[in-house]
């Protein structure tokens, strides 16, 4: 198991060392003018050059490059180019934000989409038919347009919820909750769909083991049964699912943040990367990065759990 | 299987309880003030360093934290601030300023000469983008106990707006310099930003300064800047009252918000316009556009109306010629539609430089729309004129056309502030966006003879430039794009400035 973890953290830190440096090179790839975007149209050339020597643009690539990562490792992730805060301490108040949406819209749909596919696989007929539908339905129903329509319906014509803005956990659980109610819903709405059929398929296909028909016959009880037997073998799928969720979340929420003008990291990462914020791309592209092999790591030790096959030394 | 139960039952409970305890009210504004204001808009202020601030929707931010020497009024007229008077030598070249003695900044340090001073000199030595507002300064002097003497290489026409905008912005000398200034600022000015409710580039929250020099100026407990990266997302807070005024750019916006109920305030500044530059008028690269009959044939092809409709959507540009601002002293509304489409007179003009057609290469922008692209392609074509779009890459377009890789352009520039800046960024010989140091000795006359006129004499230069632009079609506008200001006229009330695109934070009231 140790060497197991061992593996998965090398890997990991690979990972993380491999991920912002791409990220750095597709930035400086393309030409750029970014000196010209934080002045704008009416700054001379010499205002211009003068900035661009100020941010050290002239400076190779690699230079500039290992500058940041030196930095980096000593927990200095720079300054945005453009709104001049510290990246860690715009991290600080975004990566909340995001984690918040992520983290509740991840363990609603986990909730919601375990009980939904253990019903359909168990009951099948009629409540596994109107799953089928329903999955359809979340499928298709555009994630942007349900958000719009979740502020429409729930903020403007009947002001039950903030229609945009964030409030962090600090200025109270009820104010948060508040916050991010629309945006959640607008997530969890594909994300449950999604889970509940993997979990659905996964569950059916434990029902008709030979062990699950032993169980019954030697007269389980059907909870145990579910929660102690079906749902164990069955977990590493949904599990599984809801880490792709997770982390497929954590980009896919830009468009939430957009819409509730909630100061996220995705948001963060769209206009800073259109800037040429490189600081802050790479501030973002780091973090996220971590989340995601940390996530990994987590799935990787949920499935071991789940199966004990898995524990591979 | 009662465990399990059980866990579910406490979980519901919590969870209603959690979304019941509303914590008074939605994300608005923060903490217990009695007045907020609170404006959205879909720019975030770069830096909140003075000397660094930008101009336009970024006026607000700094006029909350940071008094001027001058106030400039709604009117334009100009008022005392931190400078109780201003003078003048004889030359121009010098200012007096005498100072209040009763204004403290935000960390406690006193203002006076001295903080002047730093400030004239943190401010010219910067790369921010307004630092040409004390080009040529050549010395700053405290020359008497709250008295500063400032004295620049040539005039500037514009020293007195100047001294009521960027230039006259006051930072606490303690803060200059230091990083921290970037983010927080220090001022003299009424409202000091709360650090715990500020998101960088999200939300920002200034409160009132208790002990502030100028009541009169501070309507508000509270103003909050909200940043909107989606405007449908500014429209939404609009709406459910989350903010209470923000200019909008989409025409869909403006149709919902006007349909929604709210006021839409359009000031007499335009916020930018559409149109033609012709950097190539020495025909270095395209031979053809030294000919200002080529380069009128090409400003009479265009179809203005129909550009405009399809760049903007609906009727919400003004058709105009000129590059100086309506509510400028040099526009004027006859020459506002001095060319319009005309095909036949623009193929005369053609005829009449004995040239039978030509290739123009122009850069091609996002900041376009396909449809623009495609009717000036086609306006051109119809007197000969064979258009090229050129693909650049989004970031380096600006770059390429300052650095004169191309004999022209179409563009959509942002309005300056005044008309010495029209000619200090576009006209003359070093103007940024005079890439190629085309000079003309008429207009080079007209510019040299500015900074030693005085008021009525420089308006009268000024409407001489503006007919020679128009004559010479150096830049070809064709309309300017409005603005949009959206109030929420039962929360407060709003008062536009003049010759600016947002108004001025003291321009607000509370509606009660």
């Amino acid at each position: 198991m140790l060497t197991f973890l061992a593996k998965r953290i090398l890997s990991g830190l690979v990972l993380i060392a491999l991920i912002p440096s791409l990220a750095f090179v597709l930035m400086r790839a393309g030409s750029s003018d970014v000196a010209r975007q934080i002045l704008g149209q009416t700054a001379s050339e010499e205002q211009v050059a003068a900035r661009a020597d100020a941010l050290g643009l002239d400076r190779p690539l690699v230079s500039q490059y290992l500058d940041w990562a030196g930095r980096a490792l000593r927990g200095d992730l720079g300054v945005s180019w453009f709104t001049n805060e510290p990246v860690a301490q715009a991290m600080a108040t975004r990566v909340p934000a995001t984690l918040s949406l992520v983290i509740v819209t991840t363990i609603i749909a986990a909730v919601i989409a375990v009980a939904l596919g253990l019903a359909a696989a168990y009951y099948k007929g009629w409540l596994d038919r109107v799953l089928q539908v329903l999955s359809i339905a979340g499928f298709a129903l555009p994630g942007f347009w349900l958000a719009l329509m979740l502020v429409v319906w729930l903020a403007i014509d009947n002001p039950i919820f903030p229609a945009t803005g964030y409030a962090s956990i600090s200025d109270g659980i009820g104010a948060w909750a508040r916050s991010i109610t629309l945006p959640v819903t607008a997530l969890a709405v594909g994300a449950v769909t999604a889970t509940a059929q993997q979990v659905r398929g996964a569950v059916r296909d434990v029902l008709q083991q030979d062990w699950v028909r032993t169980l019954r016959a030697r007269g389980i009880s059907r909870g145990s049964l579910i929660f102690k037997h079906v749902l164990r073998s069955a977990g590493v799928a949904g599990l599984t699912v809801l880490g792709l969720q997770f982390i497929g979340l954590l980009g896919g929420a830009v468009f939430v943040e957009r819409v509730f003008a909630i100061p996220g990291m995705g948001q963060v990462l769209v206009t800073s990367t259109a800037q040429g914020d490189l600081p802050l791309v790479l501030g973002v592209v780091l973090v996220t990065t971590l989340i995601v092999v940390i996530v990994n790591l987590v799935i990787d030790l949920g499935v071991g759990f789940f199966n004990p096959k898995a524990r591979l030394s | 299987m009662a465990r399990w139960k059980t866990a579910g039952i406490v979980l519901l409970a919590g969870a209603l309880t959690v979304t019941g305890c509303s914590g008074g009210g939605d994300t608005g504004p923060s903490g217990d003030a009695e007045s907020v204001l609170s404006i959205g808009s879909t720019t975030a202020p770069q830096s909140w360093d003075p000397a660094d601030i930008g101009d336009a929707n970024y006026k607000p931010y700094a006029q909350a934290s940071y008094d001027t020497l001058i106030l400039r009024q709604p009117d334009g007229e100009y008022a005392p601030m931190l400078a109780k008077t201003w003078s003048f030598s004889e030359d121009n070249r010098t200012v007096t300023l005498d100072l209040r003695d009763d204004v403290t900044f935000s960390d406690g340090e006193e203002f006076n000469d001295e903080a002047v001073v730093a400030n004239f000199e943190h401010f010219s030595s910067g790369t921010g983008p307004l630092s040409t507002q004390l080009a040529g300064l050549e010395s700053a002097e405290a020359t008497g106990e709250f008295t500063v003497t400032a004295t620049f290489a040539e005039p500037i026409p514009d020293l007195v707006y100047n001294l009521s905008d960027a230039a006259g912005r006051m930072a606490s000398p303690a803060s200059l310099g230091s990083d921290r200034l970037a983010t927080v600022p220090v001022g003299s000015g009424p409202y000091v930003m709360s650090e715990a409710d500020t998101v960088q580039g999200s939300v920002y929250t200034l409160t009132a300064r208790e002990d502030y020099w100028n009541p009169e100026l501070q309507e508000f407990d509270e103003v909050e800047f909200r940043v909107f990266e989606d405007e449908s997302a500014l429209l939404n807070a609009l709406r459910s009252g989350q903010i209470d005024a923000g200019n909008l750019t989409n025409p869909d916006s403006v149709q919902n918000a006007t349909a929604a109920g709210y006021t839409i305030l359009k000031p007499e500044a335009h916020i930018s316009w559409f149109g033609l530059i012709l950097f190539d008028r020495d025909g270095t690269m395209v031979p053809e556009l030294a000919d200002p009959l080529v380069r009128e044939a090409l400003a009479w092809a265009i179809d203005r109306e129909t550009l405009a409709s399809v760049t903007l959507g609906i009727d919400d540009g003004s058709i105009d010629t000129q590059m100086f601002n309506e509510g400028s002293p040099a526009w004027s509304s006859e020459l506002a539609g001095t060319y319009h489409y005309d095909v036949d007179k623009a193929k005369a003009l053609m005829a009449e430089a004995g040239v039978d057609g030509f290739t123009l290469t122009l850069p091609a922008s996002g900041l376009f729309t396909q449809g623009m692209m495609t009717g000036v392609q086609n306006n051109l074509a119809e007197i000969g004129v064979d258009v090229v779009w050129e693909d650049v890459p989004a970031q380096a377009f600006i770059s390429d056309m300052l650095g004169g890789t191309y004999a022209a352009s179409v563009m959509v520039l942002g309005a300056v502030p005044t008309d010495w800046s029209v000619v200090q960024n576009y006209l003359t010989p070093t103007s940024a966006w005079n890439p190629l140091g085309t000079t003309n000795d008429e207009l080079q006359a007209l510019i040299d003879a500015i900074p030693g006129q005085n008021d009525t004499e420089r308006e009268a230069s000024y409407r001489d430039i503006n007919q020679f632009v128009i004559d010479n079609n150096w830049f070809q506008p064709w309309f300017w794009a409005e603005e949009n200001f959206a109030v929420n006229e039962d929360a407060v009330q709003v008062e536009l400035q003049l010759q600016q695109n947002v108004p001025s934070i003291y321009n607000y009231s509370p509606a009660a």
